[in-house]
This record gives C-alpha cells, structure tokens and sequence, in this order.
C-alpha cells in the first residue's frame, strides 16, 4: 500500500514541475516590469525591492530565473504583493484554509446528499418522484453556479431570513464561541448550496445511473440465491460496487469545486483564494496571481492522490495489480 | 425497427443517418434544437429584431421596470396595442419611483423607424421589427442603469456570448483532434508525452487558469481584441480534455483491420490518421462538443461578469450581469436577472441535445433488459 | 418427489399477446438424481431454473402453474419463506463465476455470508465448516482460498468455490446453470466428476441446465430437451440417446457425433 502511495507521488512529481513551468512562462509574458512599478510605490521600502531582488533575479536569464523561481517557491517564497503590501505567502496562508471550508463543505454536501438519493431514485427506478429528482436534477446541472448564487442572494434579499455575503458579522469578535460557530454557519450556506445543487444533481444521475448497471449483474443475482436478506444485498453488495466508479471522480470533483468555488466567493463575498485571484488579476499583481495558481495545480494534485488512495483502498482490483 | 432498407438498389442508411432519425424522435432535444436555432437566429437578426440598439441611452428611465402593453384603452374597448408614458420620482428614501403617465400613449408599431443599424455590415437601414416612436420608450424586460433596453441587449448580447462558444469550440476540437489523433496513432512515448501536457493543462482548475491568461492580456487591447483574446484562452483550457477523449478512442482504432491494411499498401501516417481513424471518431466527438459548448459559454460570461471580458458599451450576456453582483439592485430591479436566464436555458438546450446525440449515436443502445 | 413443476407459464409482463417465454412446462425431479434440462440459447431452460427460486426479472411474471418443492408450492411463498429457503434448500451456481463472486469481497467473506445467515454457528465454527467445504469439492488450499479475491484465482478453482458455497447447508436441490460452458474440456470432466461425486455423498439432486447434450449425457439420470420455451422431450438418459422421438433432439444428438 505505501509502495502504491509512494509511487503515485513519484508520477506526481514532473506533473507538479510542468505547472510551475507554465506558471513562470505565463509570469513572463505578463507585459509591464513587476520591479519598476514596485519602485514607483512610496509605501515600498528600497530594502524590500533589494530582498526580493536577490531572490528572484530578474536581470538574469529565463533559465536562471525559472531556477530561482523553482527553489523559492520550495522554500514557501512566493513573491510580494504589490497590492496588499504583504508577502503573497501571507496572503495565501489566510485565504487558503476558508476557500478550502467552503469547498469541504460543499463536497460533503454534495456526496451526503446525492449518493442517498441516487440508490433511492435506482430502487424506485421510474416512479413519478423518480422522474421528478431526475427533472430536477437536470435543471440543477445545468444552470450556471454564478447565476444560481444570484437568484439564491435575491431570495433572500426578498425573505431576509440569511445573512447576505461575506463570511463573519461585524460584531463577530465579541460574540461568544457558539453564536461565532453558528454566524459561521449561516454565511456558510448560500455559497454551499449554489456550490453544491448543481455537483447534487449530476452525481445523482451517475449514481443512479450506477447502481441500475450493478443491480444488473451476476453477483448480485448470486447473492439473492444465496437467501440474503434484500437489504444486504443492496447495501453491502451491490452499493459497494456502485460507488467504485464514483472515488476516481473524486479527484475531478475537487479541481471542478475549486475552481467553481473561486466564481462563488466572489459573487458572495467570502474571503478565499477566489477573490484573491481576482483582486491579483485586477491590479496585475503578478506574483500573487502566479501563486495562486499554483496552489490551485497543488490543491488538485493532493485531491487526485487521496482520490488514488481512497480507490485502492476500495477496490483490491487495483491494489494487487 | 428495420426502416425500409433495400439491398443492392438503394444505398440504405448510414449509422449517421440511423442516429438523426433516432435523435428527430426525441421531442425533448428537438424543441431544444428550435429553441437553440431561434436564438442563434435572434442574435444575427439582433439589429433588426430589437427595438434598440445596444448602446442606446436614456438615463432619465434608469432601472425602470418593464412596459406592460396595454391592449384595452380609457373607455374599456380593444384598441391597437400602446404603451403609457413614465415620469421618474424619487420617494422619501431617494428610492426609484416610476408613475405611470396616462396622458401620454405610444402606439406599437411594427417596422418602426428606430436607431441606425448597418445590416451585415453595409446595408444601412433604420427599420425594426417592432418598437414605439420617440420619445416614448418600450421596455419589453426592463431597462437597466443607464436606461438601456435589456431585451434588446440580450440579443445583441447573444451574438457575443453564442459565438465565442461555437469559434472557441472548433478551435479547441481542431487543436484536440490532431493531438488526440497523433497521440492515440503513434502511442509510446508521442502519446506519453502528449497526455502529460494534457494533465497539466487539466490539472490548474479551470477558473484560476482563466484569470491567469487573462492577466497575460495586455491592457491596451481594444475590444475586438479582447475579443478574440477571450476566444484563444478558451480555447487554450478546453482542448485538453477533448484530446484525452479522441486518443482514447484512436488508440482503440488503430488496431482494426482497415487501418493495417492501409499501413501495409504504404499509405502515409498522416493520410492514415486524418482518413481513417478521424472520421470514426466523428459520432462520439460531436456529443463531446455539444456537452463542451456550455462551458465556454460560461466562461466567457464569467470573465466579463467580472469586467475582465468583454466591456461596455458592447453587450454580452455575463457583463450584462455584472449589475446583478449588488444584492441592493437585484432587490430593487430583479429584471436584471433575466441574461442569466438566457444562458442558463442555452445551457440547458446544449445539453439535452449532446445527452441525446450521445444516446443516439451509440449503436448498442439498449433500451429496457429482460 | 423432491420437485415437480407443473404446467408453468411464463409471459413478458404486460405484454398478452407476445410469446410466452415458458409455454406450459411441466418436469419432475426425484431425490438424489442428475436432471439434465438441455436447449438452445432462447429456449428457455434458464428461465426455468431461476423461476423456481422466483429470481426472475421483475419484468417477467409467472402467468399460470404450480411449482411443488417437498410438498409445498413454492408460488405460494412470502418473500421471507423464499428468501430462507434459497440457499439452504435449494443451492444455485452460475456461468461464469467471475462474476457470480463480488469481485470487492473475499471468497471467504461471501462463503461465511450463507452460513451467517442461514445458521447459527460462531466465527470459528463458520471457518471450519469453510475449509471442509472447500476440501470437498477438490480445492487443497482451503486457507489460501479464503483469503483471495475473484479474480485472483483460476477459472476452475473459482467455479469449484461457488459449488461449495451453493452446497454450503447442503440443500436437497442444487440448480447448476451451464456451469462449464465457460471452461476448458478437461475442467469440464473434473466439474462433472464432482457433481457426481456430491451427489452421492452429499445425496443431493441437481438440475443441470445446459446447451451441450452431450457434456451431460455422461452424467444425467434423466433429460428433459426444451425449444422455444416448450419440454419437447423427456425421458431417463439411456431412452433418449437411444430412441429419440422429437426430431430437435435427433439433431442435437447428429450434431455430438
């Protein structure tokens, strides 16, 4: 199992460097001189300027300065931010952790939702609620995040019964640790649901889509002539075989909600790595932009291990390969 | 069901054929390809079709609410369909306030003389479809905050945000099919090294790969530009995917028969390759881009939702919604809300159809098993 | 008579007028016997078998007939009454046994499945029964079995697993559909070799469904021939190889030949 993980890392490895590649080619392609406009801003100290200098080079070689770029970005360098005036890895560090609650949660919400009721929606294939979740399912797919998370911002608006954005109230230091946690909560909600109905409707479909092909099969015929109960032939033997082909979407979903989730932050105003970019394309902060990026590459690369990792565990099929 | 089929005269049906008479059968992807044409349509005839241009101003109707055709006059009898004036207030909240003026009707016209447009670009004329003479003005959706006729822009609007999907679209399957195609011909290492640029092209998710490109836009660009700058960076995210899937299937189809016996009568690889093994991967492939074509289309409008794409005075669905990013406005003047709409139903239509090109086209279809 | 079924019918559901997929069946089985029932693909002889456990698909429906197991009519049972006596009365394999084992669960797990269900004897008792089973129908490695999964053991070791799983309560039926035709000719002869070999330790009947008549007609006491959803012919085994009378059968025989 460790060799399996290992090896998967190894894979990892180039994958990660070709990012940081594009990465640092699309830095240079960026028209404007990052260091003269440093120079221009009053609040920028000539000693910052110097530091950030002697760790990025920009007076030497492409070559040179990708190995710079390389080696910085080992050391948790990432450059400074002309418009915050902080170093990007603070920025990041911060933003980081509430995008990644905001995609957390939404996954959660996403798979506790639609696995139940896609084995649902199988075992009741065709009746009228059956054809009603997969209508709705449908709409939910396919109508766009951004314009979900508006609707759902006006249907509050209208009924006042959530907060509108953002991820805190103003007064929430002085709130006491539960009233904090369900603040947390409420502002939490919007954003997850339009992150989620769209990923609740398609997962369900497959879902549904899955277990009708295991029902279908062999062993499960094979285990009803065995005299199992119905119930355990459903959710011990054929579930298991249904989900499978779900964990190697798990990999794919978590890049998909990253990138569905940074649209959402931004039209809801929680402060993640989403509205970090933007402010960084906005005002052409190079490095900011850059690092954002690649945090988004790494995100996806830690999802699609743990993806790999929670298949093997799952199917010995592709463990004992 | 065997259709009509006679052998040796008739050349019978080809899969494709069979596949389109399935597809017509489907009553739910038909409607959505009417509805599809007629906003492709709406958006070619945009100049003729709106009653407005999409830059025309009236800052004095400002978020005003849509018109409402009045089609019974003072005396309660059928008259021609008009319009009744509007005067804008301010309430004691400085809130919008917009009373109906009685005293002032505008009949609908139909070919009323309207803003100048030039019809495919040389035929000057000033004609539209339907509209009321200035200095009335008629909102069929509302206008916005400059007093802009949101219907009219929705169309004009279309003609942006539908076409970056469709260009963006061939490029990117071009691009995908000839890497796919090389990719999934030679194998090895050609293959190797191919899908590893795909995965990494793939890995950055989409969204910050967006942004990233768009920062590399020069500022200076002017709309036109910005314009196909938008198109090439779709393009640049989408034909990752759609290679994967073409070399997947090539890889399949090279093994077959008919491409080792072209090999073996000399036929050059490339001629092989765009030939042969291309062709067949046609029915699969059309569905994948149907299916793809959403997620430019919500590219782009995430792009210039956020102003980084296309910008005013231009319309186009997403920056039509920019406005909508206050929750203040959307309250107080929810027919903003309606591009979103729009995209969401070409969305919808898009899909429906690609599901049922993938269903058709799929020769085991199986219906009910027993 | 250990069973008999009569005059079954068996009809795509809501469908009246289609052809019936069994039309009037009617066979009878003893004790301790090898019932061959042998037919083309179509014929019906699976359907037959999977309906007297009423495993049949829901879109299928038993329109008329009697299905009498030890006396009592089968039709007439509960799905709990069915569902205890599948399994322990009456034990089914299958084709291919790749697919007849849940490929993510171990043999051993799947095995215990039955006994856990069906009896009640503790976890190391189940272990026990697991491995004698496993030696009685020819597998040595019993320990090795258990813990192994589908797909790592071989096409004659898997069906040779799924036979001691079906005979695991030792059943007074054991329902066998086509289980060779997916291996090679000398692991055939093995298979038929053990069914024997059960049938008289363990004296058990089995209803050996197959399309090669002359695969079974090594084995069977009694065959029945079906086409087209209809027993054409029915009769002890050395009667019909010597004397068919349906001219179906005469070709099946011409063909082994």
């Amino acid at each position: 199992m460790l060799k399996f993980i290992f090896k998967r890392i190894l894979i990892a490895m180039p994958l990660l460097l070709g990012i940081s590649f594009m990465t640092f080619a699309l830095m240079q392609m960026t028209p404007g001189n990052f260091y003269d406009t440093m120079k221009l801003n009053p609040q920028v100290s000539p000693e910052t300027i110097e530091y950030y200098k002697n760790k990025f080079f920009p007076d030497q070689t492409m070559a040179q300065q990708y190995f710079h770029w390389v080696k910085n970005l080992l050391q948790g360098e990432f450059g400074y931010s002309l418009f915050y005036n902080v170093p990007v890895k603070h920025l990041i560090a911060e933003r980081l952790g509430n995008t990644f609650i905001l995609s957390f949660a939404s996954f959660l919400c996403t798979w506790l939702i639609a696995l139940p009721l896609g084995i649902w929606a199988a075992l009741h294939r065709n009746k009228f609620l059956d054809r009603l979740i997969q209508f709705f399912s449908y709409l939910a797919l396919s109508i766009p995040t951004f314009f979900l998370a508006m609707l759902l911002l006006y249907l509050v608006s209208q009924w006042r019964i959530l907060p509108l954005g953002g991820m805190h109230r103003a007064n929430f230091e002085e709130l006491s640790f539960v009233a904090q946690f369900f603040d947390f909560l409420q502002h939490l909600i919007i954003p997850c649901l339009a992150l989620s109905l769209g990923s609740i409707g398609a997962l369900q479909k497959i879902m549904r889509g899955n277990m009708l092909e295991v029902l279908r099969q062999q062993y499960v015929l094979a285990a009803r002539a065995k005299g199992l109960p119905e119930h355990r032939v459903i959710y011990v033997h054929a579930l298991r075989n249904a989900v499978n082909p779900l964990i190697t979407l798990l990999g794919y979903e978590f890049s998909g909600l990253l990138s569905g989730a940074a649209l959402i932050e931004i039209i809801s105003s929680w402060p993640g790595l989403g509205t970090l970019i933007l402010t960084a394309v906005r005002s052409k902060d190079v490095y900011l932009v850059m690092a954002s990026m690649m945090m988004g590459g790494i995100l996806f690369l830690i999802g699609n291990l743990l993806a790999d990792i929670f298949l093997a565990l799952s199917d010995p099929r592709i463990r004992y390969d | 069901m065997i259709k009509n089929r006679t052998f040796g005269g008739d050349r019978g049906q080809s899969q494709f054929q069979m596949a389109l008479e399935r597809f017509k059968q489907n009553r739910l992807a038909m409607i959505c390809f009417y509805v599809l044409f007629s906003l492709y349509l709406g958006a070619l005839g945009a100049d003729f079709l709106a009653p407005y241009s999409y830059g025309s101003e009236e800052r004095n109707y400002s978020y005003c609410p849509p018109t409402m055709i009045q089609f019974f006059n003072e005396q309660k009898n059928l008259s021609r369909p008009f319009v009744y004036g509007r005067t804008l207030t301010f309430d004691q909240y400085q809130k919008r306030v917009y009373t109906t003026d009685k005293t002032k009707k505008f009949p609908l016209k139909f070919f009323v003389k309207g803003d100048e447009y030039k019809f495919l670009g040389f035929l000057k004329s000033s004609h539209h479809l339907f509209g009321v003479e200035a200095p009335g003005r008629f909102y069929l959706f509302g206008a916005d905050s400059r007093g802009r006729d949101i219907y009219s822009r929705i169309l004009h609007g279309a003609r942006i945000s539908l076409s970056i999907g469709l260009i963006g679209v061939i490029i990117s399957f071009s691009i995908g099919l000839l890497v796919g195609g090389i990719a999934g011909y030679f194998g090895g290492w050609v293959d190797d090294f191919l899908m590893r640029i795909c995965e990494i092209v793939m890995m950055v998710p989409g969204f910050y790969l967006l942004l990233a490109l768009r920062a590399v836009v020069p500022d200076n660009f002017n709309s036109l530009q910005v314009y196909f700058a938008i198109i090439v960076i779709l393009s640049f995210i989408g034909w990752a995917s759609l290679a994967r899937i073409i070399r997947g299937m090539c890889l399949s189809l090279k093994t077959r028969d008919y491409v080792l016996a072209a090999r073996t009568l000399g036929v050059s690889n490339i001629k092989i390759i765009l030939k042969h093994i291309l062709p067949h991967t046609l029915s699969y492939s059309i569905a994948a881009v149907m299916l793809s074509i959403p997620g430019y289309i919500l590219g782009e409008s995430a792009l210039s939702l956020l102003g980084l794409g296309i910008q005013d005075p231009y319309a186009s669905w997403g920056n039509m919604l920019s406005d909508a990013m206050s929750i203040v406005r959307i309250k107080f003047a929810p027919w903003i809300l309606l591009p979103g709409f729009f995209i969401f139903l070409t969305v919808v239509c898009f899909n429906m159809i690609g599901d049922a090109l993938r269903d058709c086209l799929d020769p085991l279809y199986k219906g009910e098993e027993i | 008579m250990l069973l008999k079924i009569e005059n079954l019918t068996v009809k795509i559901k809501g469908n009246e007028n289609t052809l019936s997929i069994l039309d009037d069946v009617s066979l009878e089985i003893p004790p301790q016997t090898i019932f061959a029932l042998v037919g083309g693909s179509g014929s019906g002889k699976t359907t037959s078998g999977l309906s007297i456990t009423c495993l049949l698909s829901p879109a299928l429906e038993i329109v008329q007939g009697k299905i009498h197991f030890q006396g009592e009519d089968l039709l007439n049972y509960s799905p709990i009454q069915m569902q205890r006596l599948r399994g322990k009365e009456i034990g089914m394999i299958f084709q291919e046994p790749l697919y007849a084992f849940n490929p993510v669960y171990r043999i051993g797990f799947q095995i215990e499945e039955v006994l856990k269900y069906h009896t009640l004897l503790n976890h190391k008792e189940r272990q026990e029964k697991i491995c004698d089973l496993l030696r009685l129908v020819g597998l040595n490695e019993p320990k090795r079995i258990i813990n192994s999964y589908s797909h790592q053991l071989s096409g004659g070791m898997r069906q040779r697993a799924m036979i001691a799983q079906a005979i695991a309560l030792h059943p007074q039926l054991l329902i066998a559909d086509e289980p060779t035709s997916n291996l090679d000719v000398t692991l055939q002869a093995k298979i038929m070799d053990l069914f024997l070999q059960l049938k008289n330790q363990l004296k058990l009947s089995i209803l050996l469904i197959s399309h090669d008549l002359g695969m079974v007609s090594h084995l069977a006491d009694e065959i029945a021939v079906m086409m087209n959803g209809k027993i054409v012919e029915r009769g002890k085994t050395k009667e019909i190889l010597q004397n068919a009378q349906h001219p179906y059968t005469r070709q099946l025989l011409e063909a082994l030949v």
